[in-house]
């Protein structure tokens, strides 16, 4: 008997040993630098966001920006916090984020830090468009002006949260973002609205649309995740047919057959789709109908630099061009 | 570590949930109704599903009235006996499953409810920990209370019944209790790992044990300890915690097994 209690004791310590030695060589090999405490530390939601920031704060000193953990594959509405997150979080001074119901978690950040400024850039414009209403696509929207569409969106209330696929709303959000984070006392104020000016001004000399806004104004697209609406938006497009694929989506026949038939009816000639989740689904719409179908990005995961924004939506761009 | 107010938040709820499961889960095995629990964490989707065709905008509270009943009629029809146990609570889990599944996942939204898959435990507010405190007061007292008849029973129904135990209410009070205990805490462990939280500790246990009191307590030492170090190694690797709390039990769980059968 004596020695089941030794037994239970032993087996109790060597898990500890293993799981502090283990974790501490983990930590060791993945030790990142921190920011220090006289640096105001932005966090950012998810790449878009993350690339505005950094162009807003870029060559301004005091600052830290830093993105959440971001998961390499999957839609950003299912992320929950890590406990890295949660750790960062607590030492932020903003907390930078798309809005629009993009982030599900952050109801959960606002009741744990009631002290963390959160700038939601999607709000921000929504305010900021007093006599006229902001140029989001929500349901109401798209059930009015395309009333046969085919359309399964993400729940974000009512919205389509994707703004960044859209460039000039990209440059709102931009701005917002400059807006939303206070100067430093310490700092050279106008640095950073010079820096928004100066963003905001290369997106629109080096986001190059190839002409297409005039040539596909009014085409009529159908689209395979809900963010390419922006896309088409932003080209002057009709989304006619949507259908929101993720991991998680399974379709049923009818779907399909009611998504093709759209597609025929209203004479599609381009379909838009993210190539992850879009990919059979593309090859099948490629083998009933006449439609192309262009696999975009959609800038959710990326490389995490400052030029990538411009360099993927000129790839878009030119992929919908060929 | 404790500088962070979501580590207490997290750690309180740990100190809260793994004795509970350290306890419940020693009967949950004891009787074996581990395909029980299992369709009970199952279930909870289909509760959330109701609250949202309800318009119920706290959807812990579907959850929970869908999980008793659903607990209630599974013990009712296994009482009918036209169906051996295991294939009945199979039935109901897929019924149940997939009628949640197919609600949640109209219009394609079931990304906003995907994360009650794996849980999340850090995120739990003092609300939360509040409710979890009641949880374990009212599981305590009726452990306290009940122990004594539940284990007759789990011994020898008709004997117990023999011993004027009321079999069936107490059978019924149980189911209510895990249905309670499963509800109140699948949105901090997640649906695909619970029944490990449940069964993994009192599994160990008996493993090594030799009476009920032994049998009770190292499921509950285990469950304790599973659950502060999976918590504590999951805050410095940046892991998640559920996983990492069910791989610690699963390393006790293994280690017992080759201790008790050696004995």
């Amino acid at each position: 008997m004596k020695n089941k209690y030794i037994f239970v004791l032993l087996l109790l310590f060597s898990i500890t040993v293993v799981c502090s030695v283990g974790t501490f060589f983990y930590v060791k090999l993945n030790n990142e630098t921190v920011a220090s405490d006289d640096e105001i530390l932005v966090m950012t939601s998810c790449n878009p966001v993350y690339i505005a920031t950094l162009n807003v704060l870029d060559g301004v000193d005091g600052y830290r920006v830093e993105n959440l953990s971001q998961p390499t594959t999957g839609c950003l509405h299912d992320y929950t916090l890590t406990t890295e997150d949660m750790k960062k979080l607590s030492k932020a001074d903003y907390l930078v984020v798309n809005g629009g119901g993009m982030e599900g978690y952050l109801d959960d950040v606002i009741s744990a830090y009631p002290e963390l400024q959160i700038i939601d850039t999607y709000e921000e414009i929504e305010h900021s468009f007093i006599d006229s209403e902001p140029p989001f696509i929500t349901e109401e929207e798209h059930d009015h002006e395309e009333s046969d569409e085919v359309s399964h969106h993400h729940d974000h209330g009512d919205s389509n949260s994707h703004i960044w696929m859209d460039d000039e709303i990209f440059r709102y959000q931009v701005a917002a973002i400059a807006m939303g984070i206070e100067p430093n006392p310490n700092r050279e104020d106008k640095l950073i609205s010079n820096n928004m000016l100066a963003y905001t001004k290369k997106l629109e000399a080096e986001i190059d649309k190839q002409g297409l806004d005039k040539t596909m104004a009014n085409q009529n697209v159908a689209i395979l995740h809900e963010a390419f609406a922006y896309t088409a938006q932003s080209l002057g497009a009709n989304v006619v047919a949507t259908m929101d694929l993720d991991e998680e989506r399974q379709v049923s026949a009818g779907e399909v057959s009611e998504f093709l038939d759209e597609i025929r009816e209203h004479d599609v000639k381009i379909v838009f789709a993210e190539y992850d989740y879009g990919k059979s689904m593309g090859d099948l719409i490629e083998e009933q109908t006449d439609a192309k179908v262009v696999y975009l990005e959609t800038l959710v995961h990326g490389s995490y630099s400052k030029d990538d924004y411009i360099k993927v939506m000129n790839e878009n761009y030119r992929k919908i061009k060929e | 570590m404790f500088s962070y107010a979501f580590m207490v938040r997290a750690t309180i709820a740990i100190l809260l949930i793994s004795p509970l499961f350290g306890m419940v889960g020693t009967m949950i095995v004891q009787k074996r109704m581990a395909y029980f629990s299992d369709a009970l964490g199952h279930s909870a989707l289909t509760g959330i599903a109701a609250g949202v065709i309800m318009g119920i905008a706290n959807t812990t509270v579907s959850m929970i009235i869908f999980g008793i009943c659903f607990a209630l009629l599974l013990n009712y029809i296994s009482r009918k006996g036209l169906s051996s146990s295991d294939t009945l609570i199979s039935v109901f889990a897929s019924c149940a499953t997939a009628l949640g599944l197919a609600i949640l996942s109209r219009g394609g939204s079931f990304s906003n409810y995907s994360a009650i898959l794996v849980g999340d435990i850090l995120s739990i507010t003092v609300t939360e920990i509040i409710q979890l405190v009641i949880l374990f007061a009212v599981i305590f007292i009726f452990w306290y209370i009940s122990i004594n008849r539940l284990t007759a029973i789990s011994i020898h129904a008709t004997l117990a019944k023999s011993r004027s135990i009321s079999v069936r209410v107490m059978e019924d009070a149980f189911a209510v209790l895990i249905a309670l205990l499963v509800m109140l805490s699948i949105k901090w462990v997640g649906i695909l790992l619970i029944n490990a939280l449940l069964i993994l500790p009192a599994a160990s246990s008996r493993n090594i044990s030799e009476n009920f009191r032994e049998y009770t307590y190292f499921s509950m030492i285990f469950s304790i300890f599973s659950g502060v170090a999976g918590l504590f190694v999951s805050y410095f690797t940046d892991m998640a915690t559920g996983p990492m709390i069910v791989i610690i039990a699963s390393v006790i769980y293994f280690a017992t097994y080759i201790y008790g059968k050696d004995r």
